[in-house]
């Protein structure tokens, strides 16, 4: 009915009456409108299937990249896995040997830290007291027997403080390069004195056992490449400055 | 005896044909129907049901060289019934439009002489028009590929496109534009 009032048409209305118009193309006669009607068939006809010669090729294809990727990268997450798997079981064989090695290092250590002292006079400890012995080469050119006795901590020995040492400073390796001549110099000094301290007090290395207030104490902090004076608090010195501060009275008696 | 056996055979023979005529083009040629007409769901089936026994009636009588050929013509009987369809459909539009509105004389003539006014003049339009251009607007109605329309008006696809929008638009205005000057003439 309203095909038959003419008035505005629309795009879309325009679009159906092109497609009447097709309908109406003489397809007997006229060639070229033969081929468009067998182009239009074509089209309409062989409506495209979702698995297509080139899309089976590609899916086969990918199928293959991918398959490829999987199978080498499952070899190379494999041979990671082994590597690690090495690389853990020798860590492993390391933690298990630490133990029986732990001896003789700390021993090393030890005999490090001695000869260091001793040959280059020079100390760098953060433990709080060693005894140390001159070496025999050190003893022939001094021609005396120096004992470095410095009062160890309660219950705290040599192995232990050097262990303790080493490992708190690991990029410390070589002891001999943290010793200064200075430090051992002070150190021997010390030394001196807590030997002149022994020979009144009975000489027990572990300072817990004797159970005295008035003991040798040294503190030093020496980092790597920092030299650091030794800071020395003597009972006995101190007192002895003391008492030479104020030697006497006017009595004539030492006031301490 | 003989003859009913024959005729059970044929029978039998013929819908095995149908069969495979409908699993093949029904689908096709509804979705195609759908897609560019608009003409209703049991109206459109009717339209298959009638191509497909059609050929299986003319089975015999024709061979093809391939499968396109074979498809070209289901297609072509297809559009023809479709012809006939829009010709009958218009021609019960006017029927209904005689009876409600003008007086039996006067429609009559009308029918005579006009079916689709739209389309008459979209016709001469049409006409006007140089060959590919209307071959555009046409396999572009059908929703043919520019890359095939390309070959057949010898110019570039990407310049298609912008040919067919400025067509289309023009052949709008100028449809509007003689649509009214005939509505202003009655």
């Amino acid at each position: 009915m309203e095909n038959n009032r003419p008035g505005h048409i629309s795009e879309k209305g325009l679009d159906g009456l092109l497609n009447e118009a097709f309908l109406n193309l003489d397809f007997e006669n006229n060639s070229k409108n033969k081929e468009i009607l067998e182009l239009v068939s074509k089209n309409a006809m062989h409506k495209k299937s979702f698995f297509t010669l080139g899309r089976i090729n590609f899916l086969l294809f990918l199928l293959s990249v991918s398959a490829c990727l999987m199978s080498f990268y499952s070899t190379r997450d494999t041979a990671a896995v082994k590597e690690s798997a090495y690389i853990l079981s020798t860590a492993v064989s390391e933690e298990h040997k630490k133990p029986q090695d732990v001896a003789p290092a700390e021993s090393y250590a030890v005999k490090n830290t001695r000869e260091a002292l001793v040959e280059n006079k020079s100390a760098s400890v953060k433990f709080k007291a060693i005894h140390l012995t001159k070496s025999k080469s050190e003893q022939s050119r001094k021609k005396k027997e120096e004992k470095i006795i410095i009062a160890t901590a309660p219950g705290k020995n040599l192995k232990d403080s050097s262990l303790k040492f080493t490992e708190s400073n690991p990029s410390v390796k070589n002891v001999d390069s943290l010793l200064t001549k200075a430090n051992a110099d002070t150190l021997i000094t010390v030394a001196q004195s807590a030997n002149r301290d022994r020979s009144s007090t009975p000489k027990t290395p572990n300072a817990k056992s004797s159970k005295k207030p008035e003991q040798t104490k040294v503190t030093t902090k020496v980092k790597p490449g920092k030299r650091k004076r030794l800071k020395l608090f003597n009972g006995k010195v101190k007192r002895k400055n003391k008492g030479s501060k104020f030697l006497k009275d006017s009595r004539g008696k030492f006031n301490r | 005896m003989n003859t009913a056996v024959k005729e059970i055979y044929i029978t039998i023979d013929s819908q095995k044909v149908i069969q495979e005529l409908y699993e093949v083009y029904a689908a096709k040629l509804m979705a195609y129907t759908r897609k560019n007409y608009n003409v209703p769901e049991d109206d459109a089936m009717n339209l298959v049901y009638k191509t497909i026994y059609r050929m299986a009636d003319v089975r015999d009588r024709y061979s093809f060289e391939s499968e396109q050929k074979r498809n070209a013509f289901v297609f072509k009987t297809y559009i023809n019934y479709l012809r006939n369809y829009y010709r009958d459909n218009r021609s019960f539009e006017n029927r209904n439009f005689e009876v409600e509105l003008v007086d039996f004389e006067s429609a009559k003539e009308e029918s005579q002489v006009d079916t689709n006014p739209k389309l008459n003049v979209l016709q001469d339009l049409l006409d006007q028009m140089e060959d590919w251009e209307r071959v555009l607007l046409l396999m572009r109605g059908q929703d043919i590929p520019y890359s095939e329309i390309s070959k057949f008006v010898d110019k570039p696809e990407n310049q298609l496109k912008v040919y067919y929008a400025r067509l289309k638009k023009k052949l709008l205005e100028d449809m509007n534009e003689t649509l009214n000057k005939i509505d202003g003439g009655k």
